[in-house]
C-alpha cells in the first residue's frame, strides 16, 4: 500500500462515518443489515439447537445421519411457532404496540449480556425500550439500534437496572441488576421488608419506559447481611436467554 | 481471476465470515466465542500478501459487523482497517518468513491490534456514557482473546498443512 492509498482509504472512512452521522447511508445499512441478519438466522438456529440439545438423550446412531437436518429445522419452527403464540396472547391483552422480531446472533465482539434482533429504526425501534419473550418475560432494553438491527441488552448486564417489585401482598420494591453478565439479582430492598425465597418479581413501573406487570424471575436465594443497609437476594429468570427464538420490543402504549 | 469476481468472492466471503461470526461464534462456550474469524481470514490473507484483498474483505466486514457491533459507529470498520494496515507492515517488515511461527506472530499481532483499537472505543464509550469501563474485564479477555485465536490459527494451519487430509490419486 502506497501512501497515496492510506490517505485515500483514511478519507473514504471518514466520508462514510460522516455520511452515516448525517443519515444518508441508511438504505444501504439497512440492506447490509437485513443480509446479514438473514445469513446469520440459520447458524444461529444450529446453535441454539444444540445448545439445548446438549441436556437431552442422544439419538441411536443409525438413524442420526437423516434425521439431523429434519430434527434442527423442527426445532426451530416448533420454537419460533410456540414464542409467537406467546407473544400474541400477551401482546393482544397488554394493550402494548409490539414489534416481533427474530434473534439472528451476537454481537461481533464476544459480549455475553446481548443479542441482536433483526428489526430496527425502521421498524419503530428506539433506545432503551423494554424487550419481552413469552407470556410478558422481561428479557431486556434496547442498547443499540440500527436500520434493519437492534442490540438487545439483557437483564443479566451489570449495566443494567430495572425497578421491580415483589408479586405479593407486601409490593416489596427494590432494584433488579445484572451480575457479571451471568445472573440476577433483587438489590437495595429496605430493612424490615419480607422477602423469601419463591416469590415472584415483576416490573414496577417506576422506571423509566417500563410497564408494570413484566415478569422478571423467582426469588432464589435472600442474603441478610447485617452490615449492610439493605437486603438482597438472586434471582431465577424463567427463560434461557440464550435460547431465546423470538423476542417482541414494545414499542408504545395502544 | 479477473478483478470483478475477485472483488464480488471477497465481498460474499466478508458477509458470510460476519453472518457466522454473529450467528455461530458467538454462540459457542468462552473463550471459545472469541474467536475472531474476520482477523483469522485477514491474517492468512495477509500472509498470502494479498494487499488489496486483505484492505477490501477489512472494509466489507467492518462495515458488515457495524449492524452487530456496541460501540459507536466506525469502530468496527476502524478497527478492522487499522488491522489490516498492521498485518501489512508486520508481513513486510516484522514477519517475513512463511513458516508457522511467522503465521502465529502475525496472529498475535492482528489480534493484539484489534482488540486494543476496538477496545480504545469502548472504553470511549464507556467514559462518555458516564460507565465504569470494566479494565478488568478487558485486560482478561485480551489474554484469552489472544491465546484462543492463536490456537486457532495453529489447529487451522496444521489441518490445512497435513497430507492425511489430502486425496492421495493412484
Amino acid at each position: 500500500m502506497t501512501p497515496r492509498k492510506y490517505g485515500l482509504l483514511i478519507v473514504l472512512v471518514a466520508v462514510i462515518v460522516f455520511a452515516h452521522g448525517r443519515g444518508y447511508l441508511k438504505p444501504i445499512e439497512w440492506g447490509i443489515g437485513k443480509a446479514v441478519g438473514s445469513a446469520a438466522r440459520p447458524f444461529t438456529a444450529i446453535a441454539r439447537a444444540f445448545s439445548g440439545a446438549r441436556h437431552q438423550e442422544a439419538v441411536p446412531e443409525e438413524i442420526r445421519a437423516t434425521l439431523e437436518a429434519q430434527t434442527v429445522e423442527i426445532i426451530r419452527l416448533k420454537e419460533e411457532l410456540g414464542e409467537l403464540e406467546l407473544l400474541h396472547g400477551y401482546a393482544a391483552q397488554a394493550n402494548y404496540a409490539t414489534v416481533l422480531a427474530r434473534i439472528v446472533g451476537k454481537p461481533a465482539d464476544g459480549s455475553r449480556s446481548f443479542l441482536v434482533i433483526d428489526r430496527g429504526e425502521t421498524h419503530g425501534i428506539r433506545e432503551r425500550l423494554p424487550v419481552i419473550s413469552g407470556e410478558g418475560v422481561l428479557v431486556g432494553t434496547i442498547a443499540k439500534v440500527t436500520p434493519a438491527t437492534a442490540i438487545v441488552r439483557l437483564l443479566t448486564h451489570p449495566e443494567s437496572k430495572i425497578a421491580a417489585t415483589t408479586l405479593d401482598a407486601a409490593r416489596t420494591l427494590g432494584v433488579v441488576q445484572g451480575e457479571q453478565g451471568l445472573a440476577l439479582s433483587l438489590t437495595l430492598v429496605p430493612r424490615g421488608e419480607t422477602l423469601a425465597p419463591g416469590m415472584r418479581v415483576v416490573s414496577s413501573g417506576l422506571g423509566q419506559g417500563i410497564p408494570r406487570g413484566l415478569l422478571i424471575g423467582t426469588l432464589r436465594e435472600v442474603y441478610d447481611i447485617p452490615s449492610e443497609a439493605f437486603l438482597s437476594a438472586s434471582i431465577t429468570p424463567p427463560r434461557t436467554y440464550d435460547l431465546l427464538p423470538l423476542v417482541g420490543v414494545l414499542v408504545s402504549p395502544l | 481471476m479477473s478483478r470483478i469476481p475477485k472483488i464480488l468472492s471477497l465481498i460474499v466471503a466478508a458477509l458470510a465470515a460476519a453472518a457466522f461470526q454473529i450467528g455461530a461464534i458467538a454462540y459457542l462456550p468462552r473463550p471459545f466465542s472469541l474467536f475472531a474469524i474476520p482477523v483469522a481470514v485477514m491474517v492468512f490473507l495477509a500472509i498470502a500478501r494479498q494487499t488489496s484483498a486483505l484492505f477490501w474483505f477489512a472494509f466489507v466486514a467492518g462495515i458488515a459487523l457495524e449492524s452487530a457491533s456496541r460501540a459507536p459507529f466506525g469502530a468496527m470498520l476502524i478497527s478492522l482497517l487499522g488491522t489490516a494496515t498492521l498485518l501489512e507492515f508486520a508481513t513486510r517488515m516484522i514477519v517475513t518468513t512463511h513458516t508457522i511461527y511467522a503465521l502465529l506472530a502475525s496472529t498475535a499481532i492482528g489480534v493484539a491490534g484489534f482488540t486494543l483499537i476496538y477496545g480504545a472505543f469502548s472504553f470511549v464509550r464507556d467514559i462518555l456514557g458516564g460507565n465504569a469501563p470494566d479494565a478488568l474485564f478487558s485486560a482478561q479477555d485480551f489474554f484469552l482473546s489472544l491465546f484462543v485465536n492463536v490456537a486457532a490459527i495453529g489447529i487451522i494451519q496444521m489441518i490445512r498443512a497435513s497430507r492425511r487430509f489430502l486425496i492421495r490419486h493412484a
